[in-house]
């Protein structure tokens, strides 16, 4: 019995090593071409080996999703956007098309990143310590920003990381570029001010001047209402009814995190408040809807861009 | 003598706290304004900003304050003594998770987004939630007891927050509008609205006045009210469906306020005793005495946003509960023990 039980072991241990002395010659090579690594310290300050040209990357924020489409790379998959069940919606469909999506952000399926074999990870903003050592364990994890970072910190270490300082460059020029075009088609409306608001049926938030938006706005030059000129919180608690007129501006983005149609229902259920619609910048129709998932929430370049646009149309239009 | 006495006072207490509703409010406008417009100065009449502040603002809240104070504290009366439980509230039927699913499911499918639309949802879910409640109390041939009661109303509505959950969990975009409505609040009440569903609350009223006399022999457990020619499982079914009609009319309203059902037939208790219509009397005006002042306390604290008027009950009270507690005021419910 014992001697049965030892040869079987040895039959198995030749098997197993005899395999792996098979396999290893054929795959160090290419490990070796491909899969130069090197240290690289991260945001949060971890050093890490990773590899010198990823190919199969995993992006897990929509900044790093963004940043990355903006540079002409698209990763192998990348978390949704915030409170949405798909990428950030500003983001077209032809950009993220053959992305594959890992769930939700914060929390993405580990199953599924596994199944894609990445090289990579990108993970901006927001995580945990326990995060990163499970995350660890499927590829390497580079923290790409901190959550004090703004876009374009985000975008310039996000840059360097994938070495494409150049195309960076010609972005950020890009974006100069329309900065300038927009100030020169709002005119003399670059002295108002901009109110950038949530609506909701129980009442309404502001957006303070630290959110993503805000600080394109203050880019193109244009000011917040004095209550919205604050930092900390991404927005206020909810307002009262009889406090609307913290909401003023000369202009007011509403921002909603529902589809098109929905945001009119929402700008009629806010228009027929008699409080709201008493304020100086409904009275003149510098109400603007506007489309949340870059408005109120978070993003990178790409975003960044869309906030230009909507700005141009919304204040150069009338300004004409 | 002792309950008139208690009654006027109960009523000036409420016209006081009217009147403070009408003065204070979260934004800049000063209370003298609001008294000299109160008191007709037809300068300060004339004022926009301040018509608009008093009449469309302050006045529709304050009548849905007493409406739902009082609506939910005579449900909150009504279910713990047909329950024979202490700890009932509104939530206990399923009324609230109903109406939260009602809201989620609007929300999340049919994109509501406005006041009117989650109204009527949350009414829908409410019905819903209940009817089956009674549908699985109701069968079988032991008939409705307490215990029946509860556990339909339990089962029923941890299905119903089990289904919210997932469809929340999915789907943040809802969850992110669903947070603002499930904390509750009086702000922003059309007051045409609030007159439209007095026509669901009053008929719930009614509907407990005429069951005073046999929920007062079902205090004496349901052997005796048999004996005396009622049928407790018939006053259990009417008793549900009163404190559907009134709870499901002030979730829509204001969303679920549910410790409201729970404080305020206590408070009346410690205060009343046990004599049914007396505690239905005392808990619907404590119940308006106890939101009505959450409420104001809501535009105060955090000048000028607002504080959810539920979180404000739950802080203040249960300091309160507790203190009856402490007291010696609580009293059982029922003489007999609960079978």
């Amino acid at each position: 019995m014992n001697r049965l039980l030892i040869s079987a072991l040895v039959l198995a241990g030749l098997m197993f090593g005899g395999c792996g002395q098979g396999e290893s010659p054929q795959t160090t090579p290419e490990v070796e071409a491909s899969n130069a690594t090197y240290r690289y310290t991260d945001a949060a300050g971890r050093e890490l080996t990773i590899p010198v040209k990823p190919k199969r990357i995993i992006t897990l924020s929509e900044v790093d999703l963004d940043a990355m489409l903006a540079l002409g790379v698209k990763p192998i998959a990348s978390s949704d956007g915030r409170g949405q069940n798909s990428f950030p919606r500003y983001l077209d469909a032809s950009l993220t098309q053959g992305i594959v999506s890992v769930g939700r952000l914060g929390d993405p399926s580990l199953e599924a990143m596994l199944v894609q074999q990445p090289d990579l990870i990108l993970l901006g903003g927001f995580y945990t310590e326990q995060a990163l050592e499970k995350l660890s364990a499927i590829a390497p994890v580079v923290v790409t920003y901190t959550m004090r970072d703004d876009w374009k910190v985000s975008f310039a270490n996000i840059a360097k990381l994938l070495g494409r300082q150049t195309e960076c460059d010609a972005f950020m020029q890009k974006y100069n570029a329309q900065l300038d075009s927009v100030r020169k088609l709002i005119g003399e409306h670059i002295n108002d001010t901009v109110s950038i608001i949530r609506w909701n049926p129980k009442g309404p938030m502001f957006m303070y001047n630290t959110v993503f938006a805000s600080k394109v706005i203050a880019d193109i030059g244009l000011k917040r209402p004095e209550h919205q000129d604050k930092g900390g919180a991404p927005h206020s608690p909810i307002l009262s009814l009889e406090s609307l007129d913290q909401l003023d501006g000369d202009w007011i983005f509403m921002g909603t995190l529902l589809t098109e149609g929905e945001a009119v229902d929402q700008m009629q259920a806010a228009t027929s408040t008699p409080a709201f619609a008493a304020l100086k910048g409904v009275k003149s129709n510098h109400l603007v809807a506007v489309d949340g998932s870059r408005w109120t929430s978070l993003g990178g370049p790409i975003a960044a861009m869309q906030v230009l646009e909507d700005v141009a149309k919304a204040m150069g239009h009338k300004h004409e | 003598m002792r309950v008139l006495s208690l009654v006027l006072s109960s009523f000036l207490i409420i016209g006081l706290l009217c009147l403070c509703s009408m003065l204070i409010g979260a934004g800049d406008t000063s209370i003298s304004d609001a008294w000299g417009y109160l008191c007709g100065d037809s300068s300060l009449r004339s004022d926009d900003n301040l018509d608009m502040v008093l009449r469309t603002l302050r006045w529709p809240r304050t009548v849905a304050a007493l409406v739902v104070g009082a609506a939910m504290g005579i449900a909150g009366a009504l279910l713990q003594t047909v329950t024979r439980n202490p700890l009932a509230d509104t939530g206990l039927l399923g009324i609230n998770s109903g109406a939260a699913m009602g809201v989620v499911i609007g929300i999340t499918y049919l994109n509501v987004s406005t006041a009117l639309g989650y109204l009527l949802w949350a009414l829908g879910g409410t019905l819903l939630g209940t009817s089956l409640v009674l549908v699985v109390a109701t069968t079988g041939k032991a008939g409705v007891t307490p215990l029946r009661l509860i556990l339909a109303g339990l089962g029923i509505g941890s299905t119903f927050h089990g289904i919210t959950a997932m469809i929340l969990l999915s789907n943040q975009t809802s969850y992110d509008e669903y947070r603002f409505w499930v904390l509750g609040s009086l702000a922003g009440v059309n007051l045409t609205i609030v007159l439209q569903m007095l026509w669901v609350i009053l008929p719930g009223i009614m509907l407990a006045i005429l069951l005073i006399r046999s929920l007062s022999a079902l205090i004496l457990g349901d052997d005796v009210a048999q004996s005396l020619g009622h049928q407790p499982g018939k006053i259990r079914i009417w008793a549900t469906l009163a404190v559907t009609l009134l709870t499901g009319a002030c979730v829509a309203l204001a969303g679920p306020i549910t410790f409201l059902g729970l404080l305020s037939p206590h408070v009346a208790r410690s205060f009343t005793g046990h004599r049914i219509g007396r505690l239905l009397t005392f808990s619907g005006l404590f119940g308006m005495i106890i939101l009505l002042s959450a409420d104001i306390l809501c535009r105060i604290v955090v000048k000028p946003f607002e504080t959810p008027v539920s979180v404000m009950i739950a802080m203040a009270g249960a300091p309160l509960l507790i203190w009856i507690v402490l007291s010696n005021r609580m009293l059982t419910l029922s003489h007999r023990e609960m079978r």
